[in-house]
């Protein structure tokens, strides 16, 4: 039997974390895979929490990861990256996220304080397996489009060799789904080689 | 697994509709409400077929009452829903399950929606199966999702009965490979006459009898039936019966826990299939039942029991699952420790950990999108109701809009589609009683058509004392952007009925047109409207950004929208982040200032108002 992998992609409704889960589980498919994805969506363009369960399996699963199960918790969000080690981390996860910082409304009001991105990374790492935070703002600035932050996240995903995909297929299911209107192809590329020169 | 023209990616919605296209449907009527809306957007995309009619209805009822019409005639005909639709479809359904449905069948497709993910509630609409005695089927996977649907079409056409086909929201909006049938050539003709006596009276009574000796036989059905898959295990220490998505949950949580279970997967629900049940548990000492809300198949077994050998039913009934919420295998598992089938239910987590962490998260409520328009309305009721020293109640309605709730209580309350207006009919009589508050009723466009307009009729009939504000972002953008009567359509055979033109038709004693961009004017609009008697009406012309995204761009061209820190007075107003409280605004603590968040900002300038300094240039304004 093939390694299964269990993905939870954490972020904010318009971060495009839907369609992050839709090119990963794309590319299972290539590779031979029956995925399942586990999703919401309504309110999840309102500005809310959204978490997508890619299950990347024989198709044989529910559309939920059970708690402390994920392989991996991909985030675009650091506060809704740490929610979902709340909710569902566990002593085998890693958590890659981008520290892309999104206030809540009480947050800006003053009414609740957004905890701090070295509180946040060493929660995560007492709940989860590691913790690693990408800095992905100056390489979508040069991009020029921070609305590739979910390709560029991909990228890392792949730089960093801790999933059965790779980066051909990826690159496949981007170009079939995403169009030319945003440089996603050019995000997850330079999120791959943002990591490689990271770990060098 | 290849994604290829036979195996497709579907979502349990485009499952269903795929199913209905197999089944050779003619016709699909259907009101949009998450999370059934995409069984009807999947199905219209085929509707250039000439063989096949699609619609956005006005209403759930109206939807079922269409497809009875074409059903009749012998159309095969699907009425997809959400679970609170099903609530206002009923008064047609319980009687359209006495009088019968036609050689065309008819199949109703609800959702639910436990933990209300996107509703009000988390109803159980299995129970109206019970109170229609119509059968009932919850597909437990994708490919069934697909699979059950010309089954469902089957049953409805020997029994002359709709059918319930039931969905709950991790089911719909979930995704997984199903692997395609055929499409088959056109499988229905056109009646040349209604089936005879399409009316329960003088005897409704015996038309009870009648259809309860049809539920007798389908139950006979239901017991042979091939949807109800056993896995048996040699000496299992549980017996469990799951039914809808709960079976990939009791799947996980057996081979979590190694547990020597067999698994019933029930699909036919309703009526109870006894006799097979009673069979399945005859070498069980006991049995776990697990399915989304209530417990309804576990207290039709408790119902059957005495007839069964003794054996202990697990369940919601006591207490080993919870009665409200939504099933997950987690959930499941600590089922499973509770009657002593495992240890305890490891979750491989550092509680104290995971509860520290807790601690320092936040919540992240629901809001308004950057730019909606809605927003400036209900910043308009607010400072309104500071004008009348916050004597002024907001009954409000179902929409993107209700997030007016969470947006300085500017709206008081909200309930079902069309209450707003419906309570104001009370609200608005209380002046009698010497009532200190005004009555502000608000509903959205497509609202305002599904269930407003009897209450409207009422309001202005009895001489209700109440503001009616109708928020008209053309679109019913909660869903995704369903057209409704109110908007110009491509389509040919559709006639525009405009808001206006039927609150005209009513007549009421001010009806005014705002544009919900000039906040300046919305104020004093709803200020002056308020203070005057009777029942005004204002319609609030607005614009849905996400749509107008979709459908236009973003207003790339207009100047972004910048702070003037030579007039921002700083930490000692903030009014622009604590109090108008667009997400494309946020707070710089190093510098003290505002800033605006480019990559979310659509620079529509409706801050630029809100700031009583002047200190937000750019955008639209």
């Amino acid at each position: 039997m093939r390694d299964f992998f269990d993905l939870l992609i954490a972020g904010v409704g318009g971060q495009g974390n839907l369609v992050c889960g839709e090119v990963i589980s794309h590319a299972a498919i290539q590779q031979g895979y029956s995925p399942v994805i586990g999703q919401i969506f309504g309110a999840s363009r309102r500005g809310g929490t959204v978490f997508t369960h890619v299950r990347i399996a024989d198709g044989n699963v529910g559309p939920l990861i059970p708690k402390g199960r994920p392989d991996l918790i991909l985030g675009l969000e650091a506060l809704e990256t740490l929610r979902a080690c709340v909710e569902y981390g566990g002593e085998q996860t890693r958590v890659v996220f981008s520290q892309t910082r999104l206030d809540t409304l009480a947050s800006l009001t003053g009414g609740a304080k957004y905890p701090s991105m070295s509180d946040i990374i060493q929660l995560m790492s007492s709940i989860c397996k590691d913790a690693v935070a990408v800095d992905a703002e100056k390489s979508l600035e040069e991009i020029g489009s921070v609305r590739t932050l979910n390709s560029y996240m991909i990228g890392v995903m792949i730089g960093l060799e801790i999933t059965p995909l790779n980066r051909d297929t990826i690159e496949k299911s981007i170009d079939c789904l995403l169009g030319s209107r945003y440089p996603n192809l050019e995000a997850f590329q330079r999120g791959i080689s943002d990591t490689i020169k990271e770990k060098t | 697994m290849d994604e290829s023209k036979d195996n497709m990616m579907l979502s349990g919605n485009e499952a269903i509709a795929r199913g209905a296209l197999e089944a050779g449907i003619g016709f699909c009527a259907s009101y949009p409400g998450t999370p059934s809306t995409e069984i009807t957007s999947t199905l219209m995309k085929s509707s250039a077929d000439e063989n096949l009619y699609v619609e956005w209805s006005i209403n759930e009822k109206v939807a079922l009452e269409a497809c009875a019409g074409v059903s009749w005639m012998g159309v095969p005909a699907i009425c997809p829903m959400k679970s609170l639709g099903l609530n206002v479809a009923a008064d047609f359904l319980l009687n359209l399950n006495l009088s019968g449905t036609g050689e065309g069948g008819l199949v109703v497709v609800v959702c639910d929606d436990p933990r209300g993910h996107s509703s009000s509630n988390e109803q159980d609409s299995r129970f109206y199966s019970k109170a229609s005695y119509l059968p009932l089927l919850e597909p437990t996977g994708f490919q069934q999702a697909k699979d059950v649907i010309p089954f469902a079409f089957e049953l409805s056409r020997k029994y002359e009965i709709p059918v319930l086909v039931r969905s709950t929201t991790r089911l719909s909006h979930s995704r997984g490979i199903v692997r395609l049938g055929e499409l088959p050539d056109i499988s229905w003709e056109l009646s040349d006459e209604l089936p005879s006596s399409l009316y329960n009276v003088p005897k409704p009574h015996l038309r009870h009898r009648d259809l309860l000796n049809k539920l007798e036989r389908i139950s006979d059905d239901f017991t042979k039936s091939k949807w109800n898959i056993i896995e048996d295990v040699r000496d299992a220490d549980v017996s469990i019966i799951a039914s809808g998505i709960c079976r990939s949950y009791a799947k996980e949580a057996i081979r979590i826990s190694e547990t020597d279970a067999s698994l019933l997967s029930l699909v036919t629900t309703h009526p109870l299939p006894a006799s097979f049940i009673r069979e399945y548990l005859l070498d069980s000492n006991q049995a776990l039942v697990i399915e989304e809300v209530d417990p309804f198949i576990e207290d039709a077994i408790l119902r059957h029991s005495k007839s069964m050998k003794k054996v202990d039913i697990h369940g919601k009934r006591n207490g080993v699952l919870p009665l409200y919420g939504e099933m997950d295998a987690d959930k499941i598992l600590l089922s499973m420790s509770k009657i002593g089938l495992i240890e305890r239910a490891s979750d491989k987590r550092d509680q104290k950990a995971v509860k520290k962490a807790l601690n320092a998260l936040i919540p992240r409520p629901l809001t308004f999108c950057p730019g909606c328009t809605h927003r400036n309305v209900f910043w308009a009721i607010r400072q309104v109701r500071k004008r009348f020293s916050g004597k002024l109640v907001v009954a409000g309605d179902i929409g993107c809009y209700s997030l007016g709730v969470f947006y300085g209580d500017s709206m008081n309350t909200m309930q079902a589609m069309g209450s707003g207006i419906g309570t104001a009919n009370g609200l608005g009589q209380l002046h009698r009683f010497g009532i200190d508050s005004k009555v502000i009723a608000v509903a959205g466009d497509s609202t305002f058509f599904h269930a407003c307009i009897p209450a409207l009729i009422n309001a202005r009939h009895k001489g209700a004392d109440a503001t009616f504000l109708i928020l008209d972002n053309s679109s019913t953008a909660m869903t995704g952007f369903q057209p409704h009567p109110g908007i110009l359509t491509r389509d040919e055979d559709h006639r525009r009925v405009t808001i206006a033109s039927v609150v005209n038709g009513i007549g009421v004693d001010l009806l005014e047109i705002v544009d919900s961009n000039d906040i300046s004017l919305l104020i004093d609009s709803i200020h002056n409207a308020v203070q005057k008697p009777g029942i005004k009406v204002l319609i609030t012309k607005g614009v849905c950004r996400l749509e107008e995204g979709r459908t236009q761009g973003i207003y790339d061209d207009l100047p972004k929208v910048r702070i003037n820190k030579k007039k921002c007075r700083g930490d000692s107003c903030r009014l622009c982040v604590s109090g108008f409280g667009c997400v494309a605004l946020a707070w710089d603590d190093e510098k003290g200032y505002p800033k605006i968040l480019d990559d979310l900002c659509i620079r529509c300038g409706a801050c630029v108002f809100v700031c009583p300094h002047d200190a937000i240039e750019g955008g639209l304004q």
